[in-house]
């Protein structure tokens, strides 16, 4: 039985405790910050940004920004992705997280869509002129259209038929402001055996529409660089499988965070239980031994014969001006499989190297969106400009804290209107 | 129709950069934006160095990354062959940008009011300037050119949008030729139309051997240089432009 | 009837994502002249979106709307 609270909802529903307004009030602040950084970068232009024009001026013309939308898309991968092979597969011991990992992947894409918009020049033209201009020539046209409208609506979609049961139990038990905003979104269902069945086809056919989408919308954000002849570095047919394989390992470590988080929060031991965290333990490790697989096929092909350009950025990667960020990344990846896999192979799990991993590899996957971005720009230039430099301003760093503490804000907020987990009444068949 | 080409003859070129001026005379483009760029290269070590200049404006290729890539087509092909940008309907993606293998865009960073080589908004500047900033504003720029009359020349228009060498379409148009091949004193620069075989661009072809930049790449330039050999791994560029800007106020 | 929407809207949907794509929005190919950076329709990637978006509101369509008796 979940846990109620006084006002006879579940986990925390509506119950404002002193952490949490803290902790809302906390992320607030950052986002008040990336508010303020963006309004100067609106009224100065990107001048206030480290970016600057690729070649003459010796700089990197995309950087943190697109970085971290190609970081935000790759972790919103991982959720929807999960909760849909759950429901394929029938995946029980993982079901109490999936709304979670619905959730997140629902607000990594807004966070996605955010920081695309403060990426570009002219913001509002965007959003008027790519629905009106868009070309499907451009790959730009698959990320914001199959990943805004298909992805993103359809996780939407997944989501609202995925709580319209919880939402017709809340709308029950509560009383005052949120029963409104609980009966529409339960639009009167109730739990008969025809509603659940029509639930489960329903489901079924969007998880299996999802999946290829899924997979179709990360590869159009890796076309965005792979298909690029004029980048030295960029131009590979890896990069398509390689952001979908990196998105799922950032988006599974979030998720163990998040999972880890709100064990402690709930008190839902049974049902976030250790089973959960071995099974996403296991499932990151083999994702990331997938993408160590990736990383070395693309290094054994560039040292054994590249082009001078790609060489030149392989130096400044291995031993120059990026090997800091590159041997972090590379550590923070390694040093969490050789944990998993030990828990793995001696069968003995913990919470703790779960939730250390998920850390560790979300730090390297930040690193490794920084290094597909930023060194083909400073150190790929085809004609011979010289080297670049690239180094994020104040108020690119504070956006993006911004659209952190948005995300955390968001996530908050939402846990505290409706249960995080599925609300089982005790002697109800569950799917 | 047209089929609009450029020949720039390294022998020629003295490296007197008085193509990059005009450029920037001509099309008003604001501090740290350089469209014609001439590299001066130093080529293999002592005794065999070698230093010779070479002119770099955007290529206009024929299968430009650039108009490939933009999401909202204000980069576009027209029918004579120049690749042109439309500053009403850029979003500043900076997609051509990184697209680009030669390195010709130019994004406006800031306000180009505020981005100019002196700050001509103050009130002792106004007097002398009437309020034209810069000084050397090109009405002719704020008209639409080719099809559809889009505003494609000039640059320096609004913070946001990119902009690059455009073959000067303000003056193509009337017949004339674009600034930097207008105001080359040796000649280097020659403008033409590549189908007519009895134009300076087609002669100059005939009779010479002629290489384009970036030729592996696949993206067929309309640029073609003349008397001399594509920079190639040993060349290294001796007189580094510090485009830098900073933001002003 | 709920099953005949759910089945309109999702080819309804694909049939507006493959004409909007085809037809409606810039050409395809290597780009020659200025009509590669045009619409041939306003708004066809809108369209596009839309017709994505219909294929998905199918699944709420047969979820909510009532069967008849």
């Amino acid at each position: 039985m979940a846990a109620r609270t006084s006002n006879g909802l579940s986990y925390g529903v509506g119950r404002w405790s002193g952490g949490s307004v803290a902790f809302l009030g906390l992320s607030l602040m950052f986002v008040l910050l990336g508010i303020y950084a963006y309004s100067q970068q609106a009224i100065h232009g990107e001048v206030v940004t480290g970016l600057r024009n690729i070649g003459l001026m010796g700089g990197a013309t995309w950087g943190l920004y697109v970085a971290f939308l190609v970081y935000f898309m790759g972790v919103s991968f991982a959720g929807i992705t999960i909760s849909a092979i759950v429901r394929l597969f029938d995946l029980k011991v993982l079901k109490p997280i999936t709304r979670i990992a619905e959730l997140m992947t629902i607000i990594a894409l807004i966070l996605g869509a955010l920081t695309i918009m403060s990426d570009v020049g002219k913001p509002l033209r965007a959003i008027l002129y790519l629905p009106l201009y868009g070309r499907p020539m451009s790959p730009f046209f698959g990320t914001f259209t199959i990943v805004i409208s298909g992805y993103f609506f359809a996780s939407l979609v997944y989501f609202y038929l995925n709580g319209r049961k919880d939402a017709a139990i809340c709308a029950e038990q509560a009383t005052g402001a949120l029963k409104g905003f609980y009966q529409f979104w339960a639009a009167g269902y109730k739990d008969t055996p025809l509603e659940r069945r029509r639930h489960e086809q329903s489901t079924f056919w969007l998880a299996v529409a999802l999946l290829p989408l899924l997979v179709v919308a990360t590869s159009t954000l890796g076309a965005v660089f792979g298909l690029q002849g004029g980048r030295p570095g960029w131009h590979s047919a890896l990069q398509a499988p390689g952001f979908v394989i990196l998105g799922g390992v950032s988006g599974i470590g979030h998720l163990i965070i998040l999972a880890a988080l709100f064990r402690v929060f709930t008190s839902e031991t049974d049902k976030i239980s250790m089973e959960v965290f071995k099974w996403l333990g296991n499932i990151l490790m083999v994702l990331i031994l997938l993408y160590t697989y990736f990383m070395v096929v693309e290094w054994l092909t560039v040292s054994y014969a590249s082009s001078s350009h790609e060489g030149k950025i392989s130096m400044a990667l291995l031993s120059g001006r990026y090997a800091g960020v590159f041997w972090l990344s590379v550590v923070a990846l390694l040093v969490p499989a050789v944990l998993l896999f030990t828990q793995f192979a001696q069968g003995k799990y913990t919470i703790g190297v779960a939730v250390l991993s998920g850390v560790l590899v979300n730090v390297a996957a930040i690193g490794k969106r920084y290094l597909i971005v930023v060194p083909s720009q400073t150190h790929g230039t085809l004609l011979p400009y010289g080297t670049g430099q690239y180094t994020p301003s104040w108020v690119e760093v504070s956006v993006i804290l911004g659209l952190l503490g948005l995300g955390a804000f968001l996530y908050i907020l939402f846990v505290k209107v409706f249960p995080i987990m599925e609300v089982a009444d005790a002697g109800k068949g569950e799917m | 129709m047209a089929r609009l080409g450029m020949v720039i003859n390294l022998d020629k070129c003295t490296g007197c950069r008085a193509c990059m001026v005009a450029c920037k005379v001509e099309n008003n483009t604001p501090q740290g934006s350089f469209w014609m760029h001439v590299f001066r290269f130093e080529e293999d070590e002592y005794p065999r160095t070698k230093t010779w200049f070479m002119p770099r404006p955007c290529m206009h290729c024929d299968n430009a990354p650039c108009v490939k890539v933009c999401p909202v087509g204000a980069r576009f092909k027209q029918e004579n062959g120049l690749v042109a940008t439309d500053s009403d309907r850029c979003i500043g993606c900076r997609y051509c940008e990184v697209a680009c293998p030669y390195g010709v865009n130019n994004f406006n960073w800031q306000d180009p009011t505020k981005g100019q080589y002196l700050d001509w908004r103050g009130p002792e500047a106004q007097k002398a300037t009437q309020g034209a900033s810069p000084p050397y504003a090109n009405p002719d720029l704020q008209a639409g050119y080719g099809k559809g009359k889009r505003k494609i020349a000039g640059g320096g228009h609004s913070k946001g949008v990119i902009e690059k060498c455009t073959f000067c379409p303000q003056l193509v148009e009337k017949g004339k030729l674009p600034a930097c091949a207008d105001e080359c004193p040796t000649f280097a620069i020659q403008f033409g139309d590549l189908d007519d075989l009895m134009s300076d661009v087609s002669r100059t072809l005939q009779n010479n051997e002629n290489f384009r930049l970036l030729e592996e790449a696949g993206t067929k330039p309309r640029v073609y240089y003349v008397g001399g050999t594509p920079p190639n791994s040993k060349v290294r560029e001796i007189e580094k432009v510090d485009a830098k800007i900073k933001g002003r106020a | 009837m709920r099953k005949i929407w759910t089945l309109s809207l999702i080819i309804v949907g694909f049939a507006l994502q493959a004409v909007s794509y085809l037809y409606w929005a810039a050409p395809l190919g290597t780009p020659t002249n200025p009509s590669f950076s045009n619409p041939v329709v306003p708004f066809a990637a809108g369209y596009f979106v839309l017709g994505v978006m219909l294929v998905f509101i199918s699944a709420v369509v047969y979820e909510l709307m009532p069967e008849e008796k």
